[in-house]
């Protein structure tokens, strides 16, 4: 639902940006290039690349399915001090910890800044495209009071602010004009245009007020009327299940723990037995190259 | 044809205690792993480490207390979930967190290159960041009074960078994945690649992707062979998940953590030792692209 709702966002021509470990979004942008986006282009964290193509997602084998595909190679340092400044990148979707009631996000510590009760990986490029970028999404497959929070414990990601419409971002000369959805596995939210608190915009099929109230950390503005959210077509089903994500890659991130883990090794086992009958030019390559390796220096 | 050509033993000694070492590579990507083992082997303290994302090679050298502080914007290991040494370390503040955007170190290296102290940036206002780094200001234009974000300069004492193909003079080839090496390379004071193959001038100006890295900044060259495992070196091999889980459990506490460094590091004094003690042929054939 989460992966369909991303992808209906996506408008033809679009450079869209991937995060790290983000596979719900990689497969989003590619069902949108598969139905009506078909001129869109990724940008991958993964390599720093660009690519127009469309191909299965992979656990063992995403870099060098990127790299292969690339369209055009990027650094690094290009991407982040040229490319992302200069608001070139459409529009992303990213994956908060934490998220308040004006869209402001968290990735970096649960609890005290000093002594946290849990250290996250960090920012990466969420502070640094919050400012600038026109179209920023959020996902967030468990909605929750821990991370639909009233009060950050970290403000590494800007959305609107403490509110008061549009005239805090624009006094800081802010660039970009601020979030614009959040997606979450209960229903769709945007921001009010008056006061830029969350607003639900639809529940998800099943999904009742309640239920998103309940686990919403916050006030939740509520719409006179609320809709339901279109659920993915067959077609978009398809195309995910066949074509971009065989494997169900993208519902790692509704998984954690021992789950996760397992769920992983069984993905693992299926891609290299499935490698196995493939034979390419660098395989039958790489074949030759471990072989005399293990002659030369592992004794076997 | 010798040139830079030396050991591993020899190649960590161009490492200090209380050094800023630059890691090349990205997350789980071509990360100089066999290098990292012998640092580790040889009890290096007090650094500080820069990883632009980092997963293992951080998070190994935090859990042989090696670590002093770190500067990156993403430590963790991709959908493996977190890094756990990181994790304990920082929670219980044993290790120094220098807290980094993408662009704090984009950015950062940037101004070490034009040798200039800052870099004006329109980013980071409003944000968190910058109550918990004293040294990131905020500025007036001096040409237009915009108010901008003036990023430090950053400058590594060294760095160590795996790549795919090295002559023995310090040109270097590695395709795809750039990540920020190039910068790191021309950046930092002294500068040590190791690599999978050794290969002639010749070879390597006939190879299909550009020199990435040239002799004139590099100071020592290692070989290497699957020197980035567990991680990934495109086109010969991708990350070792099998053994990152094995990594990962035995991160959950210290005393196992220990366990992992005697078995795969202290008992390892040569790549060849290590690369049996992950599982030989068997193991490398899984990984093999």
């Amino acid at each position: 639902m989460m992966c369909a709702c991303i992808a209906r966002e996506i408008k033809d021509g679009d450079l869209a940006g991937q995060g790290i470990s983000t596979p719900l979004v990689g497969a989003a942008y590619m069902l949108a290039k598969l139905t009506h986006a078909p001129h869109s282009v990724i940008s991958y964290t993964v390599g720093n690349l660009l690519s127009i193509d469309v191909f299965p997602l992979s656990l063992l084998y995403y870099e060098e399915s990127v790299i292969d595909q690339c369209l055009r190679p990027w650094t690094f340092t290009g991407v982040v001090s040229d490319l992302v400044p200069f608001g070139c990148i459409d529009v992303e979707a990213f994956r908060p910890a934490q998220i308040d009631k004006y869209g402001n996000t968290n990735n970096i510590v649960i609890g005290d800044y000093q002594r946290p009760k849990v250290r996250l990986p960090g920012c990466g490029g969420i502070c640094d495209a919050t400012s600038i970028w026109d179209r920023i999404y959020f996902y967030i497959p468990d909605h929750n009071r821990q991370v639909f929070v009233e009060k950050l414990d970290f403000r590494s990601g800007l959305g609107f602010l403490e509110g008061q419409n549009d005239k805090q971002r624009k006094a800081l000369g802010l660039l970009g004009k601020g979030p614009l959805k959040a997606f979450s596995n209960l229903g769709v939210m945007n921001f009010d245009e008056e006061t830029r608190r969350m607003r639900l915009v639809s529940l998800h099929p099943g999904v009742t007020l309640n239920e998103i109230r309940e686990n919403t950390g916050f006030e939740l503005m509520i719409p006179d009327k609320i809709e339901e959210t279109r659920p993915p077509s067959q077609e978009e089903i398809d195309l995910l299940n066949e074509k971009i994500d065989p494997y169900g890659i993208r519902m790692l991130e509704s998984l954690s723990g021992q789950k996760r883990n397992q769920r992983i090794k069984e993905i693992i086992e299926k891609e290299m037995n499935a490698r196995q009958k493939i034979n390419t030019p660098r395989h039958a390559h790489n074949q030759a190259r471990l072989i005399d390796f293990a002659k030369r220096f592992l004794g076997q | 044809m010798t040139g830079k050509l030396v050991a591993m033993e020899d190649a960590v000694n161009l490492v200090n205690d209380g050094d800023m070492l630059a890691i090349g590579g990205y997350t789980l990507y071509r990360k100089p792993m066999a290098f990292i083992r012998e640092l580790v082997r040889k009890g290096c303290k007090d650094m500080t480490v820069l990883s632009f994302a980092a997963s293992v090679d951080v998070d190994m050298l935090i859990g042989s207390g090696a670590v002093s502080a770190i500067r990156s914007c993403y430590v963790g290991m991709e959908y493996l979930g977190l890094a756990p040494n990181h994790r304990r370390h920082v929670e219980n503040g044993a290790v120094r967190l220098i807290e980094e955007s993408e662009l704090t170190i984009g950015v950062g290296l940037k101004a070490a290159l034009q040798r200039v102290p800052f870099m004006p940036v329109k980013q980071l206002l409003e944000t968190d960041m910058l109550k918990v780094r004293s040294d990131i200001r905020i500025t007036a234009c001096p040409l237009t009074s915009q108010k901008v974000v003036a990023l430090p300069a950053i400058k590594p004492d060294v760095a160590v960078i795996h790549v795919t193909e090295a002559d023995p003079f310090g040109n270097a080839c590695f395709s795809g994945n750039i990540c920020a090496d190039r910068e790191l390379a021309m950046v930092s004071d002294r500068v040590i690649l190791t690599a999978e193959n050794i290969v002639s001038t010749e070879q390597l100006k006939q190879n299909p992707q550009p020199v990435q890295i040239c002799n004139f900044e590099v100071d020592a060259v290692v070989e290497a062979p699957w020197g980035a495992h567990p991680t990934s070196a495109y086109p010969y091999y991708t990350f070792d998940l099998w053994h990152l889980f094995d990594y990962l459990e035995a991160g959950r506490s210290g005393d196992a953590f220990k366990g992992y460094l005697e078995r795969y590091v202290h008992q390892c004094d040569t790549n060849k030792d290590y690369l049996n003690a992950i599982g030989g042929m068997a193991a490398l054939e899984r990984i093999s692209l």
